[in-house]
């Protein structure tokens, strides 16, 4: 994750926090403040399903370590954090949970013919799906049933066609919580998602077809849906 | 989490005593995020070190990692091997790399 922009207006205000004994935090990874560990000492990671505490993403890299590491050596390490609650930050969306992985199609053998517009081979229910190719190339639509979309799409599905899905979005009923990559980075966008992961809440999304590499270049805009500073007053558990 | 100030687990800039250079050598070696103050900008040669400056916001708030006074008009420079812009400066011919 990057940070895109601020919703509210206004600068992003930087602040190097202390990271955890023994944790390291990569770059563009979620991070938070509290809710991992019990009585920890520094930020964490967020997990793949649970952002509580949490303070959208790093800007940079570090690691700490309990022990000490030499005189010259600080075995604490600082990350940078933005802290405006208001964070939009820009997540690629992975196909699986490893990184850079290519977005699966709905159907890897193509769409049937459908001159209805609300068929979709393969499409998940509640997922967004977008054209890659044909006739609906660039055209989104949310799908409300498996391989159904009730708000049609423009044009008839020709066979063959190709779409891609992706399950972070905030339409419905707000059970799209996104599901991220195992090194918290990006967003695995084909993981079906829990109803309650409360993370990271979409804003906007850039979903690309064919022409312009969409299985491996397609992003959404999150904001920390959980942050520790939107929720003043809020009780730290750990 | 403990009773310990939470000033504590923030930053507080460099060592008493550590040169400013000294120490953004050791922020430039960690490949860390910089935040700086109007006043400290032209002294860090960041293309040298192989740092950016972010343009995409023209300006952050901050402790300046030089002089440790708060800026609301600081600028932010970040390592290239963080690039995640297509957009973004490679002056150093660095790999985009999106995350």
């Amino acid at each position: 994750m990057e940070l895109a922009y601020i919703l509210g207006g206004g600068t992003p205000h930087m602040i190097k926090y202390i990271v955890d004994g023994g944790v390291t935090i990569n770059a563009g990874a979620g991070v938070r403040f509290a809710g991992g560990t019990a009585n920890n000492e520094g930020m964490l990671e967020v997990t793949t399903t649970a952002a509580d505490g949490g303070c959208g993403a790093a800007l940079d890299e570090a690691a700490s370590t309990d022990a000490q590491t030499g005189t010259t050596v600080d075995n604490a390490g600082f990350v940078t954090c933005v802290v405006n609650p208001d964070a939009a930050w820009r997540a690629k969306l992975s196909g699986g949970a490893a990184e850079d992985t290519a977005l699966d199609f709905c159907s890897a053998a193509g769409q049937t013919a459908d001159a209805t517009g609300a068929a979709v081979v393969g499409a998940t229910d509640e997922f967004m799906i977008w054209g890659f190719d044909g006739a609906n190339a660039g055209h989104v639509r949310r799908a409300t049933a498996a391989a159904t979309v009730a708000l049609t799409f423009p044009n008839d599905i020709a066979a063959g066609d190709r779409f891609l899905e992706s399950s972070a979005n905030h339409y419905g009923d707000l059970a799209s919580w996104p599901t991220l990559t195992t090194n918290v980075t990006q967003i695995a966008a084909q993981t079906a998602v829990a109803a309650a992961n409360d993370n990271y809440m979409v804003v906007e999304s850039e979903l690309r077809d064919v022409s312009d590499s969409g299985r491996t270049n397609s992003f959404v805009i999150v904001v920390c849906s959980n942050h520790i500073f939107g929720k003043l007053g809020a009780a730290i558990t750990s | 989490m403990s009773a310990t100030p939470l000033h504590q687990y923030i930053y507080q800039g460099r060592k008493i005593g550590k040169p400013e250079g000294s120490y953004m050598d050791d922020l430039c070696a960690m490949r860390s995020c910089i935040v700086l103050c109007w006043r400290c900008q032209h002294k860090f040669d960041h293309a040298r070190h192989h740092y950016y400056k972010d343009r995409k916001f023209d300006f952050v708030r901050g402790k300046c990692d030089g002089c440790r006074t708060f800026a609301m008009k600081a600028g932010f420079y970040v390592h290239g091997s963080f690039l995640t812009d297509e957009g973004g400066k490679t002056t150093h011919g660095q790999t985009w790399t999106p995350r």
